[in-house]
């Protein structure tokens, strides 16, 4: 265990830590990007209408995923990163919590035809 | 920001929650119970109280367990990675009441025994890979950069946990999704 911390210690340097960082929070980023699209989708299925500024928003975090690759320095990586992964936290917080009533009627509409 | 985002992930938890309850007693013919601040709520609300507890007193709890020499940067990397490994717990607590719900939409039961492997594995393997290190350090005699690389790490497996519970969610999503487009 020692020799693995070791080698740690001495591999693990500031470019392999932003480069891992970088695959990773695109990785995420992308996947968040298709729960809060789902999302969405099924709140404007449970509402009856579109949630324009919610799905705008989303689009704006998208776009944002290619800069995560070439953001310069540690301390902007962050930053954007928690940007983005908070404008999407936000937007999903927002639907599940104020439309989780018609979102739960329309999963149980879904389960009655799907029974 | 940290204890922000920590919050929303309950949050969203107990939403998710709700919604595999609803989705069972709606299943079963009954009527959907009301949202409400339960037992369980209560609990996840207490291990939110014991983890920012700890994030305050990690460096004195580290300094009394190692003796180690390493003061605030220690401090600062076990708060950082107390907080991404009880993301990482709260994003599979969610991931698996979501397989619940899809389970009920898609006439399959679920076991429960995830989340039982959840909260025993993940906080295990959490501890002991940062105790590890701690230890490892202080025996190597590492000094603050070293011993940051290493602590730093763990977000690797956090990046891990987190990419492998988001895809089951999105999973979960998509196919909710091709479920109404078909309810249509």
């Amino acid at each position: 265990m020692d020799a693995f911390f070791r080698w740690l210690a001495d591999w693990y340097l500031p470019d392999p830590y932003l480069c891992a960082g970088r695959i990773q929070g695109i990785t995420w980023t992308l996947i968040d990007v298709v729960i809060v699209a789902s999302v969405l989708r099924l709140s404007g299925a449970a509402r009856g209408r579109v949630p324009r500024v919610r799905w705008a928003l989303l689009a704006l975090t998208a776009l944002a995923v290619p800069v995560i690759a070439i953001v310069p320095g540690e301390r902007e990586f962050f930053l954007l990163e928690a940007g983005v992964c908070g404008t999407q936290f936000a937007i999903l917080l927002w639907t599940v919590i104020a439309e989780r009533v018609a979102m739960a009627e329309l999963l149980a509409r879904l389960r009655h035809r799907t029974m | 920001m940290g204890l922000a985002w920590l919050g929303a992930e309950m949050a969203i938890l107990g939403v998710v929650r709700w919604g595999a309850r609803c989705a069972a007693e709606v299943s079963e013919g009954r009527p959907a119970p009301p949202f409400a601040v339960d037992a369980f709520a209560r609990r996840v609300g207490a291990v939110f109280l014991a983890v920012a507890g700890f994030m305050f007193c990690a460096n004195s709890i580290g300094d009394a367990l190692f003796r180690t020499q390493f003061g605030f940067e220690m401090f600062f990397h076990l708060v950082w990675n107390a907080m991404c490994a009880a993301w990482v717990g709260l994003e599979g607590a969610i991931a698996l009441y979501v397989l619940e719900i899809d389970g009920v939409l898609h006439g399959r039961a679920r076991a429960g025994r995830g989340r039982l492997w959840l909260a025993i594995a993940w906080p295990a393997f959490a501890i002991l890979y940062n105790a590890l290190a701690c230890v490892s350090a202080a025996r190597q005699g590492f000094d603050d950069v070293q011993l940051a690389r290493v602590l730093q790490f763990f977000l690797r497996f956090c990046g891990i946990g987190w990419i492998a519970f988001e895809l089951v969610v999105a999973r979960s999503g998509l196919r909710l999704v091709r479920l109404l487009a078909g309810a249509k």
